[in-house]
């Protein structure tokens, strides 16, 4: 878009910067990337700013309400469970469990994913439509069915429920960027590459992977809280993280037999999990929208 | 589709209102006023008492669908007359005879007619069933009769004959003073011999278990597993019929649902109230809670046939490593007493040895230095799925007992299945300790020591330290011998004693029992030795009016 | 159409191809001996030997795979471990008890879904779209067990207006013939019908709404998204050229075609859904699937396992060609798309 402006230059801002300025104009999308900052730093530094031990019981305090209850105590400021455990260092500590574990097997999940997509979208390139149909297909298979088959053959556990979801997870990154890859492989730009005789690896990296990054973000984002559900989901069903572990899906479901005289108990971790949900998923929409609107430029 | 789709949902949405609206559960409930809702903690096992020992699968079973010979009057402390009207021993003490009722009639339901009443025959055929392993019926379910065999009277009993058709004689090989008291447990319930016949002959004779006949007050309907159980009144049972035309079990496994369950108006009756909730549910008027002291007890048995637990320093080391009174508190919600003997409170045997259980982390790790485990070790902690009057969480217990295990370098981890599972893995002896308990079938001291510790309780799979002392038989059979307390006392103290050095087990709580039922059900009793009676319960209110809803649905 | 429909045909047929191939596997993936797990006989059971040969285990894993297969086809799914009962009765009764809740939430979801979504793409605005956005985000986030426990703890016990277990009062003796409890009360045909048809709806309620939540706020968005496009298109600048009532425009121009972009989502949907379902039985005891399926796997009762995932799997691919079915009878130029794209 040149302008015959002398003196002014106007400076295309770069995708990046772009993504930024859409964020800026959405205070809800702001939100929502301050609050994923937060429970990030939460899970890395969480265990320095918390008072307690996450599974330091304390018999004086069982079952007190929050702080600003009449009947609460200041030393537990959301209070504590049936146990006399302090609920705001578990729940700081479930962050880590709940989140940054999940983030930690999508991104595993992701590389391998994506690698093997690559290789397979270079060597095989098939061209058949019915493979992607079929592909598509199967992949609408919830995966928290088969991360429930992959606990059903290795058994409970959070290492385990954690394997499934990774396991789970691979398969969906390689279709999506062997189909993205598959997808770009006519157009002009790749033969020009092409043309000019790059290698493969350059092929990869330079030419399709900038063109094709916007997907994966999109498709990391949803399996981000795909993993953290299906994580906390397991654990509330008690095949997941076991009994003391403070991850959140595991508190819901220990908190259920005492939530109708303490609510506070189930209220706080499905809170936890709904906030990180919500900026999980906020921040990928307005992700997917910024990239949408670069596209229609 | 998509104007097929909206026509349905407006259908949908008219046929919810008036229930969101208009209806709520209360009046729902009591459309059916003539049933029970019993909210019961898991699948029953078998529908045959004999093949049992948990106190779920009775529950549902004996005092519902069976009757026994006699009775155990808790008010009066006496053998009271059930089947048998009346019965009489010898001077030598092996011979009863027993005569039986002649008005006492057989369920008559879908899939059995009985032709003719109770008669002595049917005595034979049902107690020859566990004894004698020439019985068609012995091996019939494959479970083994595991109350029987832990007590011992499969080999007491020389012999069950029916001298004429409403007389049987039982001998016996030895006298026994416990031999009425299990007569009158829940487990020696009386089959239909006629029913069986019918089954052999049809080649189907497994099913005796699963669609039972018996002479108690409700009849059998139908078993959806993990949904229900329904019973319907026996119109001609032998004693008043029972209040309730139906009675459903509803079966659900977490003890936070069946209260829920309770309030929501889901079940009348919820057996075992989580002790926690306790004082929440005596500020509800709307909910009776009734409490009796029974005798039971809470332990933690360590199998003594798996390594480490096979050191008796070993197991006193644990023993010393649990804080029992925090236990009480976190647990039971102090409506239990701390256990220093397996044998409960009430009992006049009772014989408490504090010093032997008391809470030393010092001296258990010293202990286990001494075994040889100065690092500690490795354990499985396994954990009842259910509640029982004697351990109301055991889940809870465990967490606790972990943490304090932890404190002597004991690193355990907690195991749990679902009931009928657990049950079966514990009795073939996969667990490494279990916390468990015993409620008491019926007064005799016996029948603490004998079904729990014993060898023959090994063999039956109920003895859950798999402990065999040749020695500590020997006590109970001596105290069984003679009818003279004094010398009966003096054989179970030092049984006590003995005990309280091996460690098989850690006795830890004898609790309260309470029950929960909603305000209208009426007539409920709660006893103090086995299965729950509903005989008597009914709902208070009258039959509302079912043409009230039939009303909302329509408009 | 025909030759698509051939096309949807072959992709069903291998897509269930490789879904019993994968349960097929998961009797030698699992722990013990691959025979036991898929039949559910152990080998002390005396029909263990005929059917060891019956299911070729004798043979090559082709064989097996084949046998397997032949067994599924004649319904023979195997045994439970723990109580011996065969499998597909239970199934049969626990698919209609799900199928039957999936169905309602989808048509509560439907119709508030769609209509909100048409209203808010009539009236576009910022104040709209924050609130249709954040609702969406909402209703998509929160993780419905902890949704299902507020709901109880609300609705159920503090202001006692549902039950909170199972599908009916059970004191309503209804036989479970189809496992749906709308079918089996008109089945069963009690004294008190409609007091049973109102205990069924007042069960019902609850998991229904629950569940309904995250697909009705997901149609509301995708509603709008697709009306918004369809909004600015040609055809519908035409209509109002040609002085049509704004009414007609868009009840029989706009939401028509809009919904074409809406029901090619709602395969996504379904599986979403199917998920959520599987954890909200556990909560609410409604002896479905889900319900039975999370029990097996404690158990490691592996014959449940496989007949479960095989059965929601089933569910999902049959919706899922189904839909696609639907969608290019219903739009036509769908199927030149799909030819056209490789």
């Amino acid at each position: 878009m040149p302008r015959p402006n002398l003196y002014y230059e106007e400076r295309m801002p770069s995708p990046l910067e772009r993504v930024w300025l859409e964020f800026r104009r959405n205070a809800f999308a702001m939100g929502a990337l301050y609050l994923l900052s937060f429970i990030i730093f939460l899970s890395v530094f969480g265990p320095l700013l918390t008072p307690y031990g996450p599974n330091q019981q304390f018999i004086d305090a069982i079952s007190l309400p929050p702080a600003w209850s009449t009947a609460g105590d200041v030393r537990f400021l959301l209070g504590t469970d049936e146990l006399g455990r302090d609920m705001i260092t578990r729940l700081i500590y479930g962050a880590r469990y709940s989140f940054a574990l999940p983030l930690l097997v999508v991104l595993i999940s992701a590389t391998i994913g994506m690698l093997l997509g690559a290789v397979a979208a270079m060597t095989v390139g098939v061209k058949s439509s019915t493979l992607k149909h079929i592909l598509d297909v199967l992949m609408s298979i919830p995966s928290l069915l088969l991360a429930l088959v992959v606990i059903a053959i290795t058994g409970p556990g959070l290492s385990n429920a954690l394997l499934a979801i990774g396991l789970v997870m691979i398969p969906q990154f390689l279709h999506v960027t062997r189909n993205a890859i598959h997808d770009e492989r006519r157009k002009p730009y790749v033969t020009a590459s092409r043309l000019n005789g790059v290698s493969d690896v350059y092929l990869l990296t330079m030419v399709f992977f900038p063109n094709i990054v916007r997907v994966l973000v999109i498709q990391f984002t949803i399996a981000l809280s795909v993993a953290i559900f299906d994580i906390t989901a397991l654990g509330f069903l008690r095949l997941g993280a076991q009994a003391p572990t403070p991850e959140w899906g595991s508190m819901l479901a220990q908190s259920l037999e005492v939530a109708y005289v303490t609510p506070w108990v189930m209220a706080l971790p499905g809170l936890a999990l709904f906030l990180t949900l919500v900026s999980v998923n906020l921040v990928g929409e307005t992700l997917r929208q910024a990239i949408q609107k670069q596209l229609e430029q | 589709m998509k104007t097929n789709a909206r026509w349905l949902t407006m259908v949908a949405a008219l046929l919810t209102l008036p229930a969101l609206t208009a209806c709520n559960p209360q009046e729902a409930a009591n459309m059916n006023a003539q049933g029970l809702l019993y909210c019961a903690e898991g699948n029953p096992e078998s529908f045959n008492p004999q093949l049992v020992t948990s106190g779920t699968t009775l529950d549902m079973t004996a005092a519902q669908l069976y009757d026994r010979l006699i009775e155990y009057d808790h008010r009066s402390n006496r053998y009271v007359p059930a089947l048998a009207e009346r019965w009489s021993v010898d001077e030598s003490g092996l011979r009863y005879t027993f005569t039986l009722r002649d008005d006492v009639e057989f369920h008559d339901t879908a899939y059995f007619s009985p032709s003719r009443p109770l008669q002595s025959e049917d005595i034979v055929f049902s107690f020859r069933r566990w004894f004698e392993p020439s019985h068609p019926f012995h091996y019939v379910s494959g479970r083994g009769y595991p109350f029987f065999t832990a007590s011992g009277i499969h080999n007491l009993i020389e012999s069950v004959d029916a001298l004429d058709e409403r007389t049987v004689e039982i001998r016996l090989k030895q006298r026994d003073s416990s031999f009425l008291a299990n007569l009158a447990s829940d487990f020696a319930i009386i089959l239909s011999a006629e029913y069986g016949a019918q089954m052999l002959a049809a080649g189907t004779p497994e099913l005796i278990d699963q669609l039972p006949i018996g002479t108690g007050p409700f009849r059998f309907r139908e078993f959806r597993k993990d949904v229900l159980v329904r019973y319907s009144r026996h119109e001609n049972y032998w004693r008043e019929p029972a209040a309730s035309e139906q009675l459903v079990f509803r079966i659900t496994q977490s003890d936070h649902k069946r209260m829920l369950m309770l309030l929501t108006q889901d079940c009348d009756i919820s057996p075992y109230p989580p002790a926690r909730d306790v004082e929440w549910l005596q500020q509800r008027d709307y909910i009776k809670l009734q409490a009796a002291v029974s005798p039971n007890t809470a332990f933690w048995a360590f199998n003594t046939e798996r390594p480490p637990f096979d050191d008796p320093l070993v197991r006193r080391a644990l023993a010393h490593a649990v804080d029992r009174d925090a236990l009480l508190r976190a647990v039971y919600f102090e409506h239990a007493v701390r256990a220093d003997s397996i044998l409960p409170n009430t009992s006049w045997a009772h014989h408490p040895l504090p010093e032997a259980y008391t809470y030393d982390p010092e001296l258990a790790r010293e202990l286990l230095r001494e075994a040889g485990y100065a690092d500690g070790f490795n354990m499985d902690i396994w954990a009842i799925p259910v509640q029982r009057a004697y351990n109301p969480n055991a889940r809870l217990m465990a967490e606790r007992i972990q943490s304090d295990l932890a404190r002597i370098g004991v690193r355990a981890t907690i195991v749990s299945y679902e009931w009928s599972t657990f049950r079966r893995r514990l009795a073939e002896g996969l667990h490494d300790s279990v916390l468990i308990g015993w409620s008491a079938d019926h007064a005799d001291p016996d029948n603490f020591f004998r079904p729990l510790l014993s060898c023959s309780a090994k063999l039956s799979g109920n003895n859950r330290a798999q402990w065999c002392d040749p020695m500590f038989d020997e006590l109970l059979d001596a105290a069984i011998r003679t009818e003279l307390l004094t010398t009966r006392q003096n054989f179970y103290q030092q049984a006590q004693e003995y005990l309280a050095t091996e460690v098989p087990l850690l006795p830890i709580a004898h609790s309260v029992r309470f029950q929960a039922s909603r305000d209208f059900i009426e007539g409920l009793e709660l006893l103090p030795f086995g299965g729950i009676e509903l005989r008597h319960a009914r709902r208070l209110k009258p039959d509302q009016a079912p043409e009230q809803a039939n009303a909302k649905e329509h408009d | 159409m025909t030759r698509y429909l051939l096309r949807q045909c072959i992709l069903l047929i291998f897509t269930v191809f490789a879904l019993t191939l994968f349960t097929f596997c998961l009797s030698y993936w699992f722990t013990g001996e691959a025979m036991t797990n898929s039949s559910g006989l152990f080998p002390d059971h005396p029909d263990y030997a005929d059917a060891f040969a019956a299911r070729a285990f004798d043979r090559g894993v082709v064989a097996q795979y084949i046998a397997y297969v032949q067994h599924l086809l004649h319904g023979d799914w195997g045994r439970s471990l723990l109580d011996g009962a065969p499998v597909f009765e239970q199934l049969k009764v626990r698919f209609g008890a799900s199928f039957e809740v999936i169905f309602f939430v989808l048509l509560l979801a439907w119709i508030p879904g769609v209509s909100f979504g048409v209203l808010a793409a009539l009236k576009p605005g910022r104040a709209s779209y924050i609130l249709i956005l954040g609702c969406s985000i909402a209703g998509y986030s929160v993780p419905v067990f902890w949704l299902a426990q507020l709901a109880i703890l609300v609705i159920a016990v503090h202001l006692g207006l549902t039950p909170i277990a199972g599908q009916i009062n059970p004191l309503y003796e209804i036989p479970a013939v189809t496992g749906s409890i709308v079918i089996d009360i008109a089945l069963a045909q009690p004294d008190n019908l409609s007091g049973a048809y109102l205990s069924a709806l007042q069960h019902m309620i609850l998991p229904i709404i629950v569940l309904a939540v995250m697909p009705m706020m997901l149609l509301i968005r995708l509603t709008r998204n697709s009306m918004l496009e369809v909004l600015t298109k040609n055809y519908i600048v035409a209509s109002y050229a040609k002085g049509m009532s704004t009414r007609r425009v868009v009840w029989s121009h706009a939401i028509p075609n809009a919904m074409q972009q809406v029901i090619r989502q709602l395969g996504s949907l379904m599986s979403l859904l199917i998920a959520n379902t599987l954890i909200v039985e556990v909560i609410f005891s409604w002896p479905g699937i889900g319900n039975w399926l999370v029990r097996s796997i404690f158990e490691r009762d592996y014959p449940v396992i496989q007949g479960g995932l095989l059965i929601i799997g089933l569910l999902i691919l049959v919706s899922h060609v189904l839909l696609n079915l639907f969608h290019a009878w219903r739009y036509p130029q769908v199927r030149k798309d799909l030819y056209a794209s490789s």
